[in-house]
């Protein structure tokens, strides 16, 4: 028989010698009381979830169930676990864990998560899902715990590594794990050699650029499954060409879970949106009209676009650029000299000004995205001359200052100045007001900006006003794109299916093409072809 | 399991355990811990130590419970997944393994009590996934009968750990030791006789993965045999399909004839 049966015959040796010594013996009751506890953790059956009767205290969402499910019964528990930002993946892999765990299918797990987030998991772990969990602190907790977390960084370190190494694994447990994505790099081949049976690998963005990076998780949980490399890419190019790269999905779909909010059946908070068009001051005006002239001159049309954003933002974001092309020699003093005379002019800010009349009018914990780090500075600087505390936060701070000014923001600031949506783990459910400064060309990432509030564990409706300067190529954009594709909405989260993800970076270049557009018309056109792509979810 | 269930099984295994109650509601438990279930639920070995060393009077804690997770008077909360509420079950299966127990005559009547083993296996179908079956048999240690869900029978009767007054024992023909092996023997046949559906299943899975991993591998360099046969072994790991016999608990049981 291809079946292994295994005894335990323990039971049967102190059996004998208790009825040699004549006991001890059990009473009737805890004999019956031991059986009892046996019929209620037996597992019934092979299908279905029995985590859930052991967490009554956990309502997770249908989809976290069906995620599950899943999980277990079609992937053999191994999966990608690609939920949209804020649907709950640490529960999706909660349940899994527990389910095998109950099953006693699994016992030593090891959970790689990035540094800020090994705490919170491990809490996470204990309070919700009654998972002994422990942070990898001192190097005894290898022995010691059966579930351990820890970091990519300290678990492929001396002397970490060769105990990790060493250890097989029932369950491994990767969050952020689209920094797998390339294979040359020593976590990937780290993560390759990982003894291990069972795995999940979490992220919201299996492909960031290229197609390539999702053979590579897939290639970690299931070598093969896309076949090898060469043949992967030569296959995706030319299911390209025929724009039906059905194949792959299929495939894809058999190791990956991907959820939208849109498919969930969640009562989301509301979204309000508001858009304000800020006038111009005259000084202002004059200053941009300027600017406007250097298409006289042989700029290229996608960097005359940029310096008009940046007028739009404010003339530090312009001034920066200015300089910078000045080095570069792209622009010369002669042409520059008459913007920095405008510059000097324009004393006022009005998109800042109406800001913060917003700001003293609401009194409300407010998160503040521009595209600029220039006006990112200028911003916190005004706000404070005119009493309203507020933190920076930038994609480029470092684990623990990222975790500060989320704190800060939470106890303190009134106001969060932010030039990235990124950033891992930056959730701030305890803030439901959103200024877009600007605007960003690309909508997914204003998607993204607005997942960090409007997620699961928001209690209030979300409010966000987008501004954009009257007559100028801001109102150009918002009237042209961003109401069209009605993505305030929330309509926008089937958009971005993960094949065509590796298309997004042209997105922005075609928006950037379109609107540099002269006439009204072409750039309509343009345009509208977008909107329709985008709500049909590019089918 | 629901609430209800809950409670009534942490106040059958504290009372069976010793436990005095210092307070009960048809939520809450509030009890004196004896000094052997405070050693074995409370964790606290230094305690128990240092104790030990100074000759103190030892001061059992007191445990207070509540199975209405909606209670906000700061005792524990208990519930099937809880951590308590499994606690208590390794306790029991821990302190329940083994027994000896007599079924209670009539009284005056001189009854003969008939010798039988019980056996309570627990049966675990393993792969990638997982199924559980309990078991319960029951073989009469005279004439070798062998009855099936034999805990049934049990409940059915009243069963003490002494033998009545005027109730007398038959002696066994059969040694338990060799009723524990005629059961194995007669699962074992059981098993090898069933189509296990389940493990066709896993195979399959497991044969179609490592055709996949072939494929990956096959114009790989030999330096790579290494994460190659790595993968093998996970794989087969992950599917191989086993059954696991676990002996729950059981023990002798003497009962009238019925």
């Amino acid at each position: 028989m291809y079946i292994d049966i295994d005894f335990s015959t323990d039971w049967e040796q102190e059996f004998q010698k208790r009825l040699d010594n004549d006991g001890p013996f059990a009473s009737w009751e805890m004999f019956n009381l031991a059986f009892e506890a046996e019929e209620h953790r037996a597992v019934p059956s092979f299908d279905g979830l029995v985590a859930p009767s052991y967490l009554p205290n956990l309502t997770p969402y249908e989809h976290q169930l069906e995620t599950a499910r899943r999980v277990v019964e079609d992937m053999n528990g191994k999966a990608i676990l690609a939920d949209e930002v804020g649907l709950g993946k640490t529960i999706e892999a909660g349940l899994v864990l527990k389910e095998y765990m109950i099953r006693g299918l699994v016992k030593k797990v090891l959970i790689l998560a990035p540094a800020s987030l090994v705490n919170q998991w491990s809490s996470e772990l204990n309070e919700k899902f009654h998972i002994p969990a422990i942070p990898q602190k001192k190097s005894y907790v290898w022995e010691q715990a059966d579930v351990v977390v820890t970091s990519m960084e300290t678990a492929k370190r001396q002397p970490h590594r060769d105990i990790v190494l060493q250890q097989p694994y029932d369950m491994i447990i990767i969050d952020e794990a689209h920094k797998l994505k390339n294979a040359s790099t020593k976590n990937y081949e780290f993560i390759r050699q990982l003894k291990k049976r069972f795995c999940l690998l979490l992220t919201a963005t299996p492909v960031q650029n290229r197609i390539e990076e999702l053979f590579h998780l897939v290639s970690i949980l299931k070598p093969g499954h896309l076949g090898d490399e060469q043949s992967f890419k030569r296959q995706y190019k030319e299911d390209q060409k025929d724009l039906s790269n059905d194949d792959i999905k299929t495939l894809v779909q058999h190791v990956m879970v991907r959820n939208r909010r849109a498919d969930t059946k969640i009562d989301w908070k509301k979204r309000n949106v508001e858009n304000y068009m800020v006038t111009f001051t005259n000084e202002e005006i004059d200053l941009y009209e300027e600017v406007k002239r250097l298409k006289d001159t042989n700029m290229h049309g996608l960097s005359l676009t940029t310096l008009l954003r940046e007028t739009c933002s404010s003339k530090q974001a312009l001034g920066v650029t200015l300089s910078n092309m000045l080095k570069k020699g792209f622009l010369t003093e002669e042409l520059v000299q008459p913007l920095i005379t405008k510059m000097q002019q324009a004393n006022r800010n009005a998109k800042a000004e109406h800001v913060l009349k917003q700001l003293h009018e609401s009194k409300e914990k407010t998160i503040i995205f521009t595209e600029y780090r220039a006006t990112q500075a200028y911003l916190q600087w005004f706000l404070q001359q005119n009493g309203i505390k507020s933190v920076p936060f930038r994609g480029g701070f470092k684990r623990s200052k990222k975790d500060w000014m989320r704190q800060l923001f939470r106890d303190y600031a009134q106001v969060m100045i932010a030039t990235e949506a990124g950033g891992e783990g930056l959730n701030l459910q305890f803030c439901h007001h959103m200024i877009n400064y600007d605007l960003p060309w690309n909508p997914m990432r204003v998607e993204q900006r607005i997942g960090r509030i409007h997620r699961l564990g928001q209690e209030h409706e979300v409010h966000i006003t987008n501004y954009a300067v009257g007559n100028t190529i801001e109102e150009r954009i918002l009237r042209l794109l961003y109401e069209k594709i009605e993505m305030f909405e929330g309509v926008i989260g089937h958009l971005d299916d993960i094949l065509e993800r590796s298309q997004s970076t042209k997105l922005e270049h075609y928006v950037q093409d379109a609107l540099s557009e002269e006439s009204e018309v072409i750039a309509q056109e343009k345009l509208q072809q977008l909107s329709t792509y985008m709500k049909k979810g590019g089918a | 399991m629901n609430q209800a269930k809950v409670h009534r099984y942490i106040e059958r295994y504290l009372t069976t355990s010793g436990a005095q109650f210092l307070s009960r509601s048809p939520e809450d438990i509030e009890v004196q811990l004896t000094r052997e279930l405070d050693e074995e639920l409370m964790n606290r070995p230094f305690y128990w130590h240092y104790l030990d060393k100074t000759g103190a009077t030892p001061q059992p804690m007191q445990m207070r419970m509540t199975t209405n997770v909606e209670n906000s008077n700061g005792f524990e909360k208990v519930h099937f997944g809880s951590p308590r509420l499994h606690q208590f079950f390794s306790s029991a299966l821990n302190k329940g393994r083994f027994t000896r127990l007599y079924e209670q005559t009539a009284p005056h009547s001189r009854t003969a009590l008939y010798p039988w083993l019980c056996l309570n296996v627990r049966i675990s179908y393993t792969c990638h996934r997982r199924r559980d079956e309990l078991r319960s048999f029951g073989v009469q240690l005279i004439n070798g009968e062998t009855v099936d869900n034999f805990m049934d029978v049990l409940r059915n009767r009243n069963v003490q750990s002494s033998i009545p007054e005027m109730a007398f024992k038959m002696a066994g023909l059969i040694q338990p030791k060799s009723a524990v092996a005629r059961i194995k023997q007669y699962v074992l046949k059981e098993l090898s006789s069933t189509k296990h559906a389940w493990a066709d299943e896993a195979v399959r899975r497991m044969e179609d993965d490592l055709l996949l991993l072939d494929r990956f591998y096959q114009d790989q360099e030999a330096s790579d045999q290494e994460a190659y046969q790595l993968e093998q072994i996970a794989i087969k790991e992950q599917y191989q399909p086993a059954i696991e016999l676990n002996f729950i608990n059981g023990g002798v049981f003497y009962l009238q004839s019925s």
